[in-house]
């Protein structure tokens, strides 16, 4: 038996549930809403735990909680470290020389001008460290721009927006590429077309199924080896008639490209899950 | 099959499936996402879905 944990259950967790009854596997679902996390009276006797909560913060404490009781936790706290904050995930990228988009970080806006000399001039793109969906997003054309946003930033109320993390704009094919990775495996990549510079499904993104090619392949394949076993969502650009990896994400959403492609992503996951239950 | 109100727009919806608490679901009626707030018997309620936090996502 695994237990399923959620905020909120979407479609992507119902298409789990359904694979799970299809494999065979029982499935416990459990809403953060009905849990206490108290350590001095540990109570839970799960097998393993599929972390599926649409609240990023949330299922960090999830996963932390439960590994430091000794129960496996996917994706694990590894996992989670190198992908939910972007910075590090960039981080984690130039460290093992896999191609990715010129970045940085500062925290002061005097700084702009030497930023924009480092990354080689506008556009820019400037993203929070947290987030998803293309939220906050701020494609950069020229410095006036820049220093509206920043200023901006300065008033949002979370601090992390004091973070200034700054990439370099892609001129990419209107389209980028979602590679979806299940443990030591390639499930699939398909291109997410849009019209709009911010091409990922959640704004509206079209999804067509993408064949790999060597180059692509070689990338993936050695960036399995590079990251902890997991399940991960690897958006690539097309760039410069290479690939340049632009994020790592960690609760995939697949539900739109098991939808258009017909690969059961969900049964993939299951059956991940089973090998982790059979490997204990 | 089980139904219950939009809390928005007042319409009936419902259920061929089984519900789970905190589960999606989109009002045919109004298009507003709902949540299902608690299942008790065949009394299902539903409130209006949380407006999208900073951290939500993949
Ligand atoms: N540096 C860039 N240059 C060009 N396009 C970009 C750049 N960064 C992001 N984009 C576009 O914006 C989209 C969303 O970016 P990103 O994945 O970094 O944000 P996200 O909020 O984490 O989205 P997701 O939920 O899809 O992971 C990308 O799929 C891409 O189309
Ligand atoms: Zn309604």
């Amino acid at each position: 038996m695994i237990s399923l944990i959620y905020n909120i259950l979407r479609e992507d967790e119902k298409l789990l549930i359904q694979s799970a009854k299809n494999l065979n596997l029982e499935i416990n679902l459990i809403s953060t809403d009905k849990l206490i996390l108290d350590p001095n009276n540990f109570k839970f006797n799960y097998k393993l735990i599929l972390n599926r909560c649409l609240s990023n913060f949330i299922g960090d404490q999830i996963v932390y909680f439960f590994e430091t009781f000794g129960i496996k936790v996917i994706n694990n706290s590894q996992v989670n470290h190198i992908c939910s904050n972007k910075f590090l995930t960039s981080l984690f990228l130039i460290k093992n020389k896999l191609p990715t988009i010129p970045f940085l970080v500062f925290f002061n806006e005097e700084l702009i001008d030497e930023v924009t000399k480092i990354l080689n001039d506008y556009p820019l793109v400037l993203k929070p460290i947290y987030g998803s969906w293309g939220r906050l997003l701020a494609k950069i054309n020229d410095r006036d721009a820049f220093e509206g946003i920043l200023e901006h930033k300065r008033y949002l109320s979370a601090p992390y927006h004091n973070i200034f993390y700054t990439t370099k704009y892609i001129t990419k094919p209107n389209r980028d590429i979602r590679v979806t990775i299940v443990g030591n495996r390639i499930i699939c990549a398909v291109y997410r077309e849009n019209f709009h510079w911010i091409s990922n499904t959640a704004r509206g993104g079209k999804i067509r199924l993408c064949n790999m090619d060597k180059d692509l392949e070689n990338l993936c394949e050695n960036l399995i080896q590079k990251l902890p076993l997991g399940i991960y969502g690897v958006d690539i650009f097309e760039f410069n008639n290479g690939y340049l990896i632009n994020e790592l994400n960690h609760t995939i959403e697949f539900k739109n490209i098991q939808k258009t492609t017909g690969i059961s992503i969900s049964d993939e996951i299951i059956k991940f899950c089973l090998q982790n239950l059979n490997n204990d | 099959m089980n139904q219950a109100e939009c809390p928005i727009c007042g319409s009936q919806i419902s259920f061929q499936s089984l519900l789970e608490e905190n589960e999606l679901l989109n009002c045919e009626s109004c298009n507003n996402k709902l949540v299902v707030k608690n299942i008790i018997g065949n009394n299902i309620t539903l409130e209006e879905a949380p407006h999208i936090e900073e951290d939500w996502g993949q």
